[in-house]
């Protein structure tokens, strides 16, 4: 299979991209294989963005074709893509509403190698303890905006550990106010001060296959 | 004013900027700080008083509505559709569809913006923020009675912002990607309206600054390319009408801009202020912008609600040494936040009278 989709992926000429991926498709090629073009585009777009090439516009402008393309493949790989990292559950903490940050974590997490469990905004404690026994993800991550939710989520932690889960899952934390003081107050494992961050941390922090 | 014109001065100057943690400092309920703003004031004053005074305020008065006005966007308000002690927020939702960069070219911007805001929003709006524009002398002359000068009682933004708050931020982004050329032609209708009527209220009222606002316009949101094209010309032009008319752009600008500081070089010098909100390499931006405008932050948020008077009093007096003691106001970056601790903000204080 030729490199023409990790550079048009890279590049972010979503036509040319599309276009690209139906051929190969319609040519037989593996899905999988695929898939694989098309995080190795995510990966290079990801390196840009480390370098201060690419800044957050690619990266939404990239998810958003990335999934455009896996929806190519088939209902059963747009719903499960390529989850090698496993689950990652996510959602803004209860007392605060702003979901755009969240959403974009989330829609970028998914085009590499997570399947994310977006739980929406408002999330209480019973919520977070819910989804952790219920998906079993390796890693959550709690977003707010609010420093008057950094309360909220240091409860939300709390109330993690007391019901027996908090060893059973790594959390991060993200969001405009958020520091690395606040992450070690709230007793998260780490914060994403931006997108490519938490991608970073989460791949870490949920290991590999 | 001798800090925004580079001038030396005694010691470093502290502006304070808050609205809701007015309403946390004073027990008022969010509900009725939001729902009236006399009230408000009167609270933002007691809390003024509070915190031990500063040599003065962004603005005297708030309403939740103004958010509407730059974001195109529903705010949840306390009381309305919140706890009345729950803060009010915006809620990020599509409300501007593709069609409407059509309909704002058609139909001229005078035409659709409040069309938009009480078909979309609330209907009322404009009368509501009518109302909050016709109290504004009032608010002054409380103020003048604690003698606490205020900057500025008019605000605004570029079409991006209001663009992108209206579409939401990723549906935004696609369309500067998908149909570049349509959304440029709408902010090009656009344009001409984001200042005037700002400007005019300034002059009523007396004031010496106008606020300009990016936050999602920010350098690291977006592609140089993108910004060049959809951010700078606009923003460029609303500060050279706020110049001429002889106003200081206060340029609030969140998230980091540190890429293309070099571009704020443009403006005349002693002119205008620049303000960050803790993202933006403000050492950088003494290093680039410092013979060419004062700047103001960068307190963080989070230092104010979760900090010490002695973490705040630190980070004032380094910020001092690096960034002053000319051409530097002591500031929060952007709003104080709603639950900061009195005594974290009077260290702001604490640090500029220090020897």
């Amino acid at each position: 299979m030729s490199e023409i989709i990790v550079e048009a992926l890279s590049e972010l000429r979503e036509d040319e991209l599309l276009e690209a991926v139906r051929t190969e498709h319609d040519k037989g090629v593996p899905a999988l294989d695929i898939v694989g073009q098309l995080q190795k585009g995510m990966r290079v777009i990801g390196d840009r963005f480390e370098k201060q090439e690419y800044f957050l516009s690619e990266m939404i402008m990239a998810s958003e074709i990335f999934k455009e393309a896996v929806a190519i493949l088939g209902e059963e790989f747009a719903a499960a893509g390529d989850a090698k990292y496993g689950t990652f559950v996510i959602g803004t903490i209860f007392g605060d509403i702003h979901d755009i940050g969240k959403d974009i974590v989330a829609s970028t997490l998914s085009c590499n190698g997570f399947k994310v469990v977006d739980l929406g905004v408002e999330v209480p404690a019973e919520k977070w303890i819910a989804a952790i026994k219920e998906q079993k993800p390796r890693v959550i991550g709690i977003s707010s905006l609010l420093t008057t939710a950094f309360d909220n989520i240091k409860k939300a932690i709390k109330e993690i550990d007391e019901a027996g889960l908090r060893s059973k899952v790594k959390i991060l934390v993200g969001g405009g106010p958020m520091t690395q003081e606040v992450c070690d107050y709230v007793g998260a494992d780490g914060y994403g001060k931006d997108v490519q961050a938490a991608i970073g941390l989460a791949q870490s922090m949920a290991g590999g296959e | 004013m001798k800090t925004v014109a580079l001038e030396a001065t005694d010691r470093t100057p502290v502006m304070l900027e808050y609205a809701g943690f007015a309403a946390a400092a004073t027990g008022m309920s969010f509900a009725e700080f939001a729902g009236d703003p006399l009230k408000g004031t009167d609270a933002m004053i007691e809390t003024f008083k509070k915190v031990g005074g500063a040599d003065g305020l962004d603005y005297g008065s708030y309403t939740p509505a103004l958010l509407s006005f730059i974001w195109l966007s529903k705010v949840l308000v306390s009381g309305e559709h919140l706890p009345a002690d729950e803060p009010w927020q915006v809620q990020e939702i599509e409300l501007m569809k593709p069609e409407d960069y059509d309909k704002i070219v058609d139909m001229g911007w005078e035409a659709f913006f409040p069309q938009f805001l009480e078909s979309n929003i609330k209907a009322g709006l404009m009368e509501q923020f009518g109302g909050f524009v016709g109290i504004q002398r009032e608010v002054l002359q409380k103020w003048g009675a604690v003698d606490a000068p205020i900057m500025q009682a008019g605000t605004i933004t570029t079409p991006y912002e209001m663009f992108c708050g209206g579409r939401t931020m990723p549906k935004f982004i696609f369309d500067l990607y998908r149909m570049p050329d349509k959304v440029e032609k709408a902010m090009e209708a656009a344009a001409p309206y984001m200042a005037p009527q700002a400007i005019d209220l300034t002059k009523q009222l007396g004031l010496p600054a106008i606020w300009i606002g990016g936050w999602r316009s920010a350098s690291e949101m977006l592609a140089r390319s993108l910004w060049e094209r959809f951010v700078w010309p606009y923003f460029k032009r609303i500060a050279n009408e706020v110049l001429d008319a002889g106003i200081i752009p206060l340029f609030h600008l969140d998230s980091s801009w540190t890429r293309d500081l070099e571009m704020f070089k443009e403006f005349p010098a002693g002119k205008c202020i620049i303000s960050f909100d803790g993202s933006t390499d403000i050492v950088k931006a003494k290093e680039i912008l410092g013979d060419t405008m004062c700047i103001m932050g960068d307190v963080p948020a989070s230092l104010f609600s979760h900090g010490t008077p002695e973490d705040v009093y630190d980070y004032c007096r380094n910020n001092i040494k690096k960034i002053g003691p000319t051409g530097y106001i002591i500031h929060s970056g952007c709003d104080i936040p709603i639950d900061a601790k009195v005594e974290n903000v009077s260290a702001m204080m604490k640090a500029a009278e220090a020897k």
